[in-house]
């Protein structure tokens, strides 16, 4: 594709979840550290970021899916070679928080499909978004963890319009490093993955 | 009062007097109701506000009692902090809100209009428009393609302050441009009576000079992707420093580089929302070439002769349009049936329906197969009322997805603020939309048919709206998508695969290659018919088009789209492309695209065999 390779690797991210959770918020935040009303999201919405973790270069492709429900039909392209899968859910809404469990089978299901590769070698968090509506939280704090704990995915709250919690990116891009490394011992991509998980002045981003 | 208002015509002194008059009315009132002595205080200083106002407004007005308008700064009148929260216009009367309201200039009008949603529809009243020879423009279609808005507002030269106290007040505000070139300047020429023909062009330089913005921002967004020159480097350090909150110093620097060496600089004022991500390679390889020789002034040159090039066709295009109402109201309407299959209709929807008769011709154009009469919109409405009470599990159909509705209203074209809650459209699209999800509760409410409720409303009512969104979704072609059916829409993938193969094969190679499939971008497009991916105007002249011949014309468009961006399409990586065909940039230009579609003439019968059908 392109000759002159800006980076070392490519991480496909995903984002799922119901229709008003703040899928494309958390994005936008991310990408253009904005906060608006946007339009909703239809199919499919696509941003690169590229980002530095330990010196490695990393592209991060980051696909974000309208929440209708009827788009679920169209995993096959969504979830193609997808590394990492945010589950985002409204912590003000229960019906959120209980569509990504139910959401999870489907999601682990579509990834093992179409990737053709295992389940496990895809990084799944568990998003609890708009921690700025703490007062009319649904989904507490426990309960979240428990579900992601027993299915040994980890549990962030954020909120895109207070820009909190947004160390997603980065924990997730570390966690698909690692996953990478794992699958892959021999890659070509020598990591040198530091255990102490001082975060922030690790990763710097660039436009 | 009317009478009052009659003799008021020429004499703005008086409308003081009056407001003055109101004020004391009210204010015996609200005595009368209230006897805290609190509330008249509070009430007493709105009237004081309401009568600087009025003062400002009236010395403003030339003193031999004609009308004119002048533009006046929106800030000398109130600051927007005094305004926010109060109830200062609840005290008075529609009409003479109005009639303040008539003191301003166009451009004065769009901010008020955003101040709060009781000046809204006021803002929007027609008789501000007199004077507006594009009037239908205004009120007719309601559609403002967001360049233009943004000229409006940022001709206002306004400081951060007001910047942040509008931002309070309208939460989706377009991102404020920077101030004006000197050679662009516009608003402040006080014309007494400003007429359609120099704000036109004021608005197509401005806008032209947006579009250069925006370019070079996407030139940055996109240039992560390769860490080359320094330039970048800098403009990103740049865009971080002025993200998120707007801060006049750095708008001025981005500024100034914007102005002279176009698009090394990155203005990310704009990077707020979807209009403005995409790059076409095009802008990297111009600068490219500018540091190989070709001086800014150069360049400028070459945009101004660009500009003056679109001016002059937009002009043209204007005109003919303005020349074929006539025709279509006289002759082809009163005899549709005869002149529906004519060549000359034809060639008239294929240069556009003029907007002031697009609410005659649409329903025309769609027709109602479907016998659709306004009881049955009724029937409907009042059973979305139960669906919503009703929980969902009870209902067998998709009727529950109702309650979804509410959720994409504000979210449907955010920026023209029309869907919003207390938007002038919102309650209509939520009824259209809901006896719609009641009428065909097999399909349900699915995002993205907001869009098309929401277009069809701009220029239709209620009913009708409701008639040609389901007579138009009652084809197999959307019918396959928004029910999702995988194996259905497979065949009109696989149809754009081989269109693109036949057509554009280098572009057709280049995106196998990289894996990039036609539902990329094709499940947007033919979900929302392009209303989401093209600017408004150009949306609409493509439904023009689609309802005379039906979906082959979305493909037809599709192809010419991908041909207008083949440069790109055919040569640049992964991301640039992805991020083109998702967002595609807002400067498409209505004649060029027509160009580029018309090249294309698909056959129909072989259309039809490509999707299986048989005719």
């Amino acid at each position: 594709m392109s000759d002159s390779k800006s980076y070392d690797i490519l991480f496909k991210i995903v984002f799922v979840g119901l229709s008003k959770v703040g899928k494309s918020a958390i994005v936008s935040r991310y990408v253009d550290n904005m906060f608006s009303m946007r339009n909703q999201t239809i199919h499919p919405e696509f941003h690169v970021r590229n980002v530095v973790v330990d010196n490695i270069k990393v592209s991060l492709q980051i696909w974000d899916q309208g929440g209708c429900d009827r788009y679920m039909n169209l995993g096959n392209l969504f979830y193609r070679n997808a590394k990492g899968v945010f589950m985002v859910f409204d912590i003000c809404k229960r019906d959120s928080f209980e569509y990504c469990q139910s959401w999870f089978d489907t999601t682990t299901r579509s990834v093992n499909k179409y990737n053709g590769f295992k389940p496990e070698k895809c990084v799944y968090y568990l998003i609890g978004n708009k921690t700025d509506l703490a007062l009319d939280r649904q989904v507490t704090i426990e309960e979240a963890e428990q579900f992601s704990k027993s299915n040994n995915i980890k549990y962030l709250e954020t909120s895109a319009k207070e820009a909190t919690g947004l160390i997603l990116f980065e924990s997730i891009t570390r966690d698909m490093l690692l996953k990478h490394t794992e699958m892959e011992p021999t890659s070509s991509i020598s990591l040198m993955y530091s255990k102490s998980n001082s975060t922030a002045s690790y990763l710097s981003t660039c436009c | 009062m009317s009478i009052l208002l009659n003799r008021l015509q020429n004499s703005p002194k008086i409308i003081e007097n009056l407001i003055k008059s109101t004020g004391s009315k009210n204010n015996s009132t609200s005595n009368s109701l209230n006897n805290s002595s609190n509330s008249t205080n509070s009430t007493n200083s709105n009237n004081n506000n309401n009568n600087n106002i009025i003062n400002n407004s009236s010395n403003s007005s030339s003193s031999n009692g004609v009308i004119f308008k002048q533009p006046i700064r929106a800030r000398q009148l109130f600051s927007f902090s005094e305004l926010v929260g109060t109830d200062l216009t609840l005290l008075l009367e529609e009409s003479i809100i109005l009639r303040v309201l008539s003191y301003f200039d166009y451009t004065e009008l769009f901010i008020l209009k955003r101040v709060c949603s009781r000046w809204k529809p006021l803002a929007e009243h027609k008789s501000l428009y007199t004077q507006l020879h594009m009037q239908s423009f205004i009120v007719n279609c309601r559609i403002l393609p967001i360049p233009i808005l943004r000229t409006f507002i940022s001709n206002l030269s306004m400081n951060t302050d007001e910047i942040d106290a509008i931002k309070m007040v309208c939460r989706d505000m377009p991102p404020v441009s920077l101030p004006v070139l000197e050679n662009l300047t516009i608003t402040s020429t006080p014309t007494p009576t400003p007429t359609i023909t120099t704000s036109t062009n004021q608005l197509l330089k401005s806008s032209q000079d947006d579009i250069i913005f925006n370019k070079s921002h996407s030139y940055q967004h996109n240039q992560h992707n390769s860490y080359n020159s320094s330039n970048s480097i800098s403009s990103n350090h740049h865009a971080n420093h002025s993200h998120g909150h707007l801060r006049v110093s750095s708008v001025d620097e981005s500024y100034l580089t914007t102005s002279n060496s176009s698009s090394t600089s990155a203005s990310s004022l704009q990077s707020s929302n979807d209009y403005y991500s995409t790059s076409p390679l095009m802008n990297g390889s111009q600068n490219n070439s500018g540091s190989g020789g070709n001086t800014p002034n150069a360049q400028r040159k070459n945009q101004d002769k660009e500009l003056k090039r679109k001016e002059k066709q937009r002009k043209e295009r204007e005109k003919r349009m303005e020349e074929s109402v006539k025709v279509w109201n006289e002759d082809i309407i009163p005899n549709w049936d005869k002149r529906k299959d004519s060549k000359k209709v034809r060639d008239l929807v294929f240069q556009g329906i003029p907007s002031l008769v697009r609410s005659k011709v649409w329903p025309l154009l769609i027709g109602n197969d479907l016998n659709i009469t306004p009881e049955l919109f009724t029937i409907f409405g009042a059973r979305a009322e139960r669906a919503k009470q009703k929980s969902e599990s009870s209902s067998l159909g998709r009727e529950g997805s109702v309650s979804l509705i509410h959720l994409d209203l504000p979210r449907t074209f955010p920026m023209l603020s029309i869907f919003q809650q207390e938007g002038p459209l919102h309650q209509s699209l939520a009824n259209v939309l809901e006896a719609y999800v009641c009428y065909r509760p097999d399909v349900g409410y699915v995002q993205g048919m907001s869009y098309l409720g929401a277009l069809f409303l701009l220029i239709l009512d209620e009913f009708t709206s409701f008639v040609c969104l389901s007579n138009l979704l009652n084809n197999p072609c959307y019918m396959s998508f928004y029910t999702m059916n995988l194996q259905a829409m497979e065949v009109y993938m696989k149809a754009m695969d081989s269109l693109m193969q036949q057509h554009l094969p280098k572009v057709h190679r280049h995106l196998k290659d990289m894996g990039i499939q036609p539902d990329v971008f094709m499940i947007d497009w033919v979900l929302t018919i392009f209303s989401k991916a093209l600017p408004l105007d150009l949306a609409s002249h493509v439904w023009d088009n689609i309802f005379m011949d039906g979906e082959i014309v979305i493909f037809q468009t599709a192809l010419g789209i991908l041909k207008l961006y083949s440069k790109e399409l055919e040569s640049a990586d992964f991301d640039v492309c992805m991020t083109l065909l998702t967002h595609l940039p807002p400067d498409i230009d209505d004649d060029d695209l027509f160009q580029s579609i018309s090249s294309f003439n698909i056959n129909q019968k072989n259309f039809n065999k490509m999707i299986g059908k048989s005719d």
